[in-house]
């Protein structure tokens, strides 16, 4: 048999030589091109689809996008906003009128490298037109359809003049932007892709083609794309022109597609072939026991994405699972406080989690670092700052709050155990996992009379409109990230119109303000479905427009917000668990702190700022140097904020 | 003249496939849930914006405008533009450096497997129930049993150690090429040992073969002359199937060695619910697997006088 | 009996006497019953009864099997297998497939290697028993791979059937046939999984789909090939229905290549089974099969430590494919009528 296998070798290795004899061949493109260049080589599986920024909504795409495209505004490594394509920008006094002014000296370069233009106020106000226009087909339209005065209108066909949308070049370097209505976060709305530029001579010159190969669209970032073949290779190089170059210490950046990055980069990492690979929980625990491995691996920095479990308040689903016997429970306060304090929430993240399960969880649904005011952190204003300071896991609380709900329950005429529909996305990793520990730690705690948690996959495909929008779960985990830098941002999926768990049909008076809407209320816009007329109205969604209507005191604003969100959690609709970190764990070249922050927008995914380390750091090395990036940022932070 | 007539029969009944087929798939993609198409943004997405982004696709359409669409185009040659896998790139722009890469990559791969299972083949009957003959019915039977998702990934990871090659696919690397092409042809391989075993010992048991021995010819002679050649010739038969081997073969090899061709494209642009695309693929490996066929039956002709095409219809 | 003469009957009775004398001693010749020497009389029942031999098809079929050593070894060692999947959850000391372990100071029981706190394959990375979980996964395995050999066998020799013995049908059968045949069964087999929601009836259904027709050519080309011959066109001639004709006269003569078919779609839709959890299509959490074992396995096959989590679903689900192909092809040489002659 190995006589057969080496003649096979031998074999295909021959043939394969002649061919390649034949075929003019160019030199491998490997890691030693140049002589003193910082190259960085990484193994993706999501390929990336377009290179269109003013298209894509896609985490994946926003990576090139925010490397190939500068912004108006950026974060540095602390978060703190900075000029980057505007140096300076005033706000009129009705906060209706923002004027920037841009950078001298900022070009469009071609994919060659080649000068193309200066980067002028028209190339936003087109890359706006772009955005607004329903023929484009723009993902991230939603973001600015109801900020910027007009563009809803526009878009609907309701006037046909993109002129009238808010967007003006007052002159070659000065930009204004009007509002539909006065926002305190405009600012950091504008590292989103949606608002970045877009050179409107060149958009007319590839039409349709616009961002679908690396020379279909200009950089004016700190990256230039010189090969772009899907499902191959992606390789950047630093744009010499870029105005902070100087902060750019990677010269170039070779990206190799695999589909099966996940079970090869380890192995490629090993063999010295790539500079950064993500290790799995499944393998984690291999690479921390072993000498030669363990001090190379360490965790990613954590996503503002959070995830909480939600009961659903509207159960729709099969008559098996007990559809009415759930409203009844879930309505009972002390049945939703009996789960919400009896989850072991340590013990469900380590299936995500194995080494550090703690490191990832959370006690609020906005995450703490997001944003802060006058150096005090949200999550430590008004009452959720008791809520960030305890273990919402209590197994005594949980059981005395079981004995509570078992009585009332009963008098409700509810049956026990209480079927509980746990649904999944067999697609998502550790998910369906999760689920399983949690059953089993809940039914241990509470008792397998009391409830029944039936864990449940959903389809892989469709997953979100066949479960949570079709009100098929009981209770689910759910998710939601941030759009921009305020609060309110977490506050969509419990207003009206939000197909989440559906607050307002809990019937308990005790949540609702008593107050019902009315037409009146759907003509001044605040909902726009007709359905909801003579809903109750909910005492969270009065507490978070109090909130909306602070524009000004930003204490008093954020302090309004936490206050409803801390509703939430104390009344058990939602039960937060964690955000997931962006990458997990991994062993990878890249420095970490030096990068740009940002919880929202996409300068998260510059490589502006990162260098590349001769090894990778360890776990406690990150944990050091995250202490320390904590500290200065608190400084930065509390400097920026004179 | 009849042989002309035979193939273009043949080749007539191949565009009325095509389009059943491809009705067919069209009609199944059409099933797919909404959600898909639009991506990940979908979750923030109004109402409005969701019926613009499913207009800008054409699914608002009634689905026999759909139709009719797209074979106008496909009529014209208009394979259409990718939607999802890369949004408005136009199909055969996307495909044409992807078909050679697929085609020299399987063509290698079943010259491979002929060059080594057919010998193989030769060997075990030669020696039936001797020890070459167990080893090689175990390689077979093996190779049949251990899923190929686990083995090809075992051959990549201590296959490049062994071999001191890169883990991924290069195309301007010619070493890289030695580990998939060795995947690739495995199934192969153990296929065309099995059949050829089989016909092998089939010729060598029957009365012509005794015959010969019992009038001493010489046993190299009777192997080489006669029985070598009237087992090859059913072997053709397997052309076919050894084809549909290889693009499923291909559908994990291109994905484990990120190699830039069809395969690892399929699955990829199922998920992304890519409909134009899957359409178009689909059409491809259709036609792909008529030819394999029209191309069988032809050369069955050709190695064996006895068949004659145009009488031959029905299943096979 | 009448068609022969008197005559005829005494000449022929002459010659045997003339050739016993010749060959048998007077002693020998006295010893033999003289009733076999008296003519027959006609019996209904035994003109009906042919030429006989101790020759059945089933005993010499199963007589051939029984002599292949291998193919006995392992005939009896899948039933072990078999009948084992079915009592282990009811053995002492078992766990549960799914439930996650965890020790006395509630500590994770993860990764645990086989043997390792008498675990005998060890644990997972989420501290489930890969003992239970092998076994729950082969059952369930084994499982859709006879549900789907026996769909398709029923679909498949029905449709066969049909298909090779109307002549009327035929032609519209060839032609949906050689349609369908060109698109590779992968691409239907992802498509349906991916329209109907992932789960084992899903998975079944969309494996018997693309699985039943080639088992119907395959029973058409063999039912041509019978179809035609002389006890057919006489059972025919004398009226046989349609029906009684496919079903006495053509089925039985099919049984060894449906045997056949069966035992190789039984390890077919196994590894299919795996092929679909592969592109993630697979079976959920709380049904362990092979293919999720294996799936779930890969993804540690840089890891030489954990690798016993790969490979032992690996080695469990090529040993149920090695022995049904085995199996499969022994009973196949078996049932042909060639391989009876010894």
């Amino acid at each position: 048999m190995n006589l057969r296998k080496l003649t096979a070798f031998g074999l295909a290795s021959s043939m394969l030589l002649s061919l390649a004899a034949c075929g003019g061949d160019k030199a491998p493109s490997g890691s030693n091109a140049g002589g003193d260049q910082v190259v960085f080589r990484e193994l993706y599986d999501v390929e990336v689809t377009t290179l269109n920024y003013l298209y894509t909504s896609t985490q994946v795409e926003f990576r090139p996008a925010a490397n190939f495209v500068d912004t108006l505004i950026a974060y540095d490594e602390y978060g703190v906003a900075y000029g980057s394509l505007a140096t300076d920008w005033t706000t009129s006094e009705d906060g209706l009128t923002w004027t920037f002014t841009l950078r001298d000296g900022v070009n469009w370069y071609t994919s060659a490298g080649e000068e193309y233009a200066p980067v002028t106020a028209q190339d936003f106000v087109d890359s706006m037109h772009y955005v607004c226009d329903p023929a484009h087909d723009s993902k991230t339209y939603d973001i600015i359809s109801s900020v910027i005065k007009n563009a809803q209108r526009f878009y609907s066909g309701e006037i046909s003049d993109p002129n009238e949308i808010g967007v003006k070049a007052l002159d070659e370097k000065t930009l204004e932007y009007t509002l539909e209505a006065p926002c305190p976060y405009f600012l950091s709305m504008l590292s989103y892709v949606c608002f970045m530029p877009v050179n409107g001579q060149f958009l007319e010159e590839v039409g349709d083609r616009f961002g679908t190969s690396a020379d279909t669209i200009l950089y004016c970032g700190g990256y230039i794309c010189e090969t772009f073949s899907p499902q191959e290779e992606q390789v950047w190089v630093k744009n010499p022109n870029y105005w902070n170059a100087d902060n750019v210490s990677i010269d170039r950046i070779e990206r190799t597609y695999n589909a099966e990055a996940t079970k090869l980069a380890p192995e490629m990492y090993r063999q010295g072939a790539i500079d950064e690979a993500k290790i799995t929980s499944e393998l984690l625990n291999d690479w921390m026991t072993q000498d030669d491995t363990k001090d190379l691996v360490r965790p990613t920095r954590l996503s503002s994405y959070t995830y909480w479990w939600l009961f659903n308040f509207d159960p729709q689903f099969d008559a098996s699972y007990e559809p009415d016997n759930w409203k009844i429970a879930v309505n009972n306060e002390n049945f939703r406080l009996s789960i919400a304090r009896g989850i072991d929430r340590v013990k469900a993240e380590s299936a995500y989690e194995p080494f550090n399960p703690e490191a990832n969880l959370l006690r609020t649904i906005t995450p703490s670092g997001f944003v802060s005011v006058d150096g005090i952190d949200y999550t430590e204003l008004g009452d959720l700052k008791v809520i960030s300071d305890t273990d919402p896991f209590n197994a005594d609380e949980a059981l005395s709050y079981k004995e509570k709900a078992v009585e009332e329950l009963t008098a409700a005429g509810a049956t026990f155990p209480v079927k509980i529909l746990m649904t999944y996305n067999p697609s998502t990793p550790y998910w369906g996992e999760s689920c399983q520990i949690l059953e089993q730690q809940l039914e241990g705690l509470l008792g397998k009379d009391y409830i029944d948690i039936i864990v449940e996959a959903g389809p892989s495909t469709n997953f979100l409109s066949e479960t949570r929008r079709a009100g098929k779960y009981a209770l689910m985990l759910c998710n939601w990230g941030p759009d921009y830098a305020d609060p309110e941002t977490y506050t969509d999926p419990w207003s009206l119109g939000y197909t989440y768990n559906w607050p307002e049909l809990c019937t308990d008076p005790q949540y609702q303000t008593g107050r019902t809407y009315t037409a009146d209320d759907m003509k001044a816009g605040v909902f726009d479905e007709e359905k909801f007329i003579g809903t109750p109205e909910t005492v969270y969604i009065k507490m978070v427009q109090e909130g909306k209507d602070e524009k000004l005191d930003m204490t008093a604003r954020y302090t309004a917000f936490a206050d409803a969100e801390a509703y939430l959690i104390n009344h058990a609709f939602v039960v937060p668990f964690h955000r997931q970190s962006g990458d997990g764990y991994v062993v990878s070249k890249l420095s970490v702190f030096d990068g740009s922050y940002a919880p929202f927008g996409v300068s998260s995914e510059k490589f502006e700022g990162l260098h590349l380390l001769d090894t990778p750091i360890s776990m406690d090395e990150y944990y050091a140097q995250e202490e320390q990036w904590e500290t200065e940022r608190e400084a930065a932070l509390a400097k920026a904020a004179q | 003249m009849e042989t002309l007539k035979y193939i273009l029969k043949r080749l007539a009944m191949a565009v009325l496939s095509l389009f059943i087929i491809t009705t067919i798939i069209f009609l199944l993609l059409r099933m797919m849930p909404i959600e898909g198409y639009l991506g990940a943004g979908y979750e923030k997405m109004s109402a409005e914006t969701i019926e613009n982004s499913l207009r800008n696709l054409g699914l608002l359409d009634p689905i026999h405008v759909q139709l009719k669409n797209f074979y106008v185009n496909l009529f014209h040659g208009d394979l259409g533009t990718s939607w999802i896998y890369r949004p408005k790139v136009p199909i055969t722009e996307i495909l044409a450096p992807k078909i050679p890469i697929s085609l020299t990559l399987g063509a290698l791969a079943m010259l491979l497997a002929l060059v080594v299972g057919i010998p193989l083949g030769v060997v075990m009957s030669r020696f039936k129930g001797k020890w070459p003959d167990k080893l090689g019915t175990g390689f077979i039977v093996l190779l049949n049993a251990v899923p190929v998702v686990v083995f090809y990934l075992f051959i990549q990871i201590y296959g490049s150690k062994a071999l001191g090659v890169s883990m991924l696919f290069n195309k301007n690397d010619v070493s890289t090429w030695i580990l998939p092409i060795i995947c690739l042809s495995l199934g192969n391989i153990a296929n065309y040992a099995m059949w050829m075993r089989r016909y092998m010992v089939d010729q060598l048991n029957s009365d012509y073969v005794k015959l010969a021995m019992a009038k001493g010819v010489s046993r190299r002679d009777i192997m080489y002359k006669h029985v070598f050649r009237n087992a090859f010739v059913p072997m053709v038969q397997l052309l076919p199937s050894s084809l549909l081997l290889t693009i499923m073969g291909s559908i994990y090899v291109e994905s484990l060695f990120s190699i830039p061709g069809m395969g690892g494209l399929l699955i990829d642009v199922i998920k992304r619910q890519d409909n134009t695309m899957v359409q178009a693929l689909v059409l491809i490996y259709a036609c792909m697997g008529i030819l394999g066929l029209l191309l069988g039956d032809l050369l069955m002709a050709v190695v064996d006088p006895r068949i004659k095409l145009s009488k031959q219809g029905g299943a096979r | 009996m009448g068609l022969f003469g008197k005559h005829k009957v005494e000449q022929l009775g002459g010659a045997l006497t003339d050739q016993l004398r010749k060959d048998l001693t007077p002693e020998e010749v006295d010893a033999l019953d003289p009733d076999l020497f008296t003519p027959a009389k006609y019996d209904a029942a035994a003109a009906e009864r042919t030429a006989y031999s101790n020759y059945s098809y089933w005993r010499a079929t199963f007589r051939v099997f029984w002599n292949n050593k291998l193919a006995r070894v392992l005939i009896i060692f899948l039933a072990a297998i078999l009948i084992f999947t079915f009592i282990q959850p009811y053995l002492p000391n078992q766990n549960d497939p799914i439930t996650i372990l965890y020790d006395e100071s509630d500590n994770l029981l993860k990764n645990l290697k086989p043997g390792e706190q008498g675990f005998l394959f060890g644990t997972n990375d989420l501290g489930q028993d890969l003992w239970s979980r092998i076994w729950f996964g082969t059952r369930t395995s084994l499982f859709i791979g006879f549900v789907v050999a026996l769909s398709q066998c029923v679909i498949g020799v029905t449709m066969g059937i049909i298909w090779g013995y109307v002549r009327k049908l035929d032609r519209i059968f060839t032609e949906i046939y050689n349609i369908v045949d060109n698109v590779p069964r992968t691409i239907i087999l992802i498509l349906i999984s991916y329209i109907l929601r992932p789960s084992m009836s899903t998975m079944i259904i969309s494996m018997c789909i693309v699985g039943w027709l080639p088992m119907a050519r395959l029973i058409r080309n063999q039912i041509i090939i019978i179809r035609d011959r002389d006890y057919n066109l006489a059972s025919r001639c004398l009226g046989s229905s349609t029906w009684r004709i496919m079903v006495r006269n053509l089925l039985p003569y099919l049984i060894s290549v449906i045997m056949l078919q069966v035992a190789l779609a039984v390890p077919t839709a196994i590894t299919d089974e795996v092929f679909l959890t592969y592109i993630g299509l697979g079976l959920p959490l709380d049904t362990p099969s092979l293919g999720t074992l294996i799936i779930k396995g890969r993804s540690l096959i840089s890891s030489s430590s954990l690798m016993y989590q790969l490979v032992i679903p690996c080695v469990a689900l090529s040993v149920v494919t090695v022995c049904f192909y085995i199996i499969g092809n022994a009973f196949a040489d078996a049932a042909d009528p060639k391989n009876h002659v010894n």
